[in-house]
């Protein structure tokens, strides 16, 4: 059950920890994931049998975005910011802390950043991804 | 991209292989399955005009995830991603003809490669713009 947020909601969450999720790394979904972006070569299965970096874009952003399509403002993207300090491999199991960073409102439009960090089954921090929300209500 | 050797071969400003890339509705919806970004405007017309647009729209991260395969594509098995930030400068719509660049900005000790990524459409307007750092294994 998503919870339907608004934006006096989001407010009180900036600067905590906002949601706490777990993903297997599992092959299906890199095949999936590598076909939605159209990629004939990838370089999985390559000699490091890494995954590709693109796919911690995608990695807790689902429940995040989910969240905010609950608010009535339309929900547009202004930035992203992916940094990839280790690598991820199929097997891992990598959870993934989103925070609310900053919260800025300019009529009609509501900018909100958003974190999202995401370490391994050792706790080794494999990526960080920065996000920019804008939300965009009626003038 | 394979060895010490190309890596002394790059020289700021060269250009790396672009990728062109021609995004339909179903590769949104394919990438909306996977990432879970069901936001209306990638795959309901009425919605997204509702919404001020001319029609659905390619997601941001789809178009990022394209620079993202322009860059593995060149540094292959000898390389990784280790920082990408882009800037949404205009809106991509499926049957548009994509085409993702990049340019080497700086070569940085220890293997470091920054270039400039920018998405262009058919028309040359920048869509997507930003900087990457690649490290290349060779210059450890």
């Amino acid at each position: 059950m998503i919870q339907q947020l608004k934006i006096d909601d989001l407010k009180g969450l900036v600067g905590q920890p906002w949601l706490t999720l777990t993903y297997p790394i599992e092959a299906c979904l890199i095949r999936r994931f590598v076909e939605a972006v159209g990629d004939d070569t990838p370089i999985l299965p390559g000699k490091k049998a890494e995954v590709p970096p693109a796919l911690l874009l995608t990695i807790g952003f689902e429940r995040v975005i989910s969240m905010l399509l609950g608010l009535p403002e339309a929900v547009l993207h202004g930035s992203t910011e992916l940094e990839c300090f280790a690598p991820v491999r199929i097997g891992d199991l990598l959870t993934v802390t989103a925070r609310i960073t900053a919260l800025r409102e300019r009529a009609p439009l509501t900018f909100i950043n958003l974190e999202l960090e995401q370490h391994n089954q050792k706790s080794v921090l494999v990526g960080r991804c920065k996000q920019l929300a804008i939300l965009r209500g009626k003038a | 991209m394979n060895n010490q050797s190309d890596l002394e071969n790059i020289a700021v400003g060269d250009e790396i292989p672009s990728l062109e890339k021609h995004p339909s509705t179903q590769q949104l919806v394919r990438w909306a399955g996977v990432s879970g970004d069901f936001n209306p405007i990638h795959y309901d017309k009425d919605f997204a005009i509702a919404r001020g647009l001319p029609g659905v729209v390619v997601h941001g991260q789809l178009s990022t995830a394209f620079i993202c395969q322009m860059l593995s594509d060149w540094y292959g098995n000898e390389g990784f991603l280790k920082k990408l930030n882009v800037s949404y400068k205009g809106l991509n719509f499926p049957g548009d003809k994509l085409i993702c660049h990049g340019v080497v900005r700086e070569k940085i000790e220890g293997g470091l490669i920054s270039l400039d990524v920018r998405v262009e459409n058919q028309r040359g307007e920048k869509t997507v713009t930003g900087t990457a750092t690649v490290k290349l294994y060779g210059g450890d």
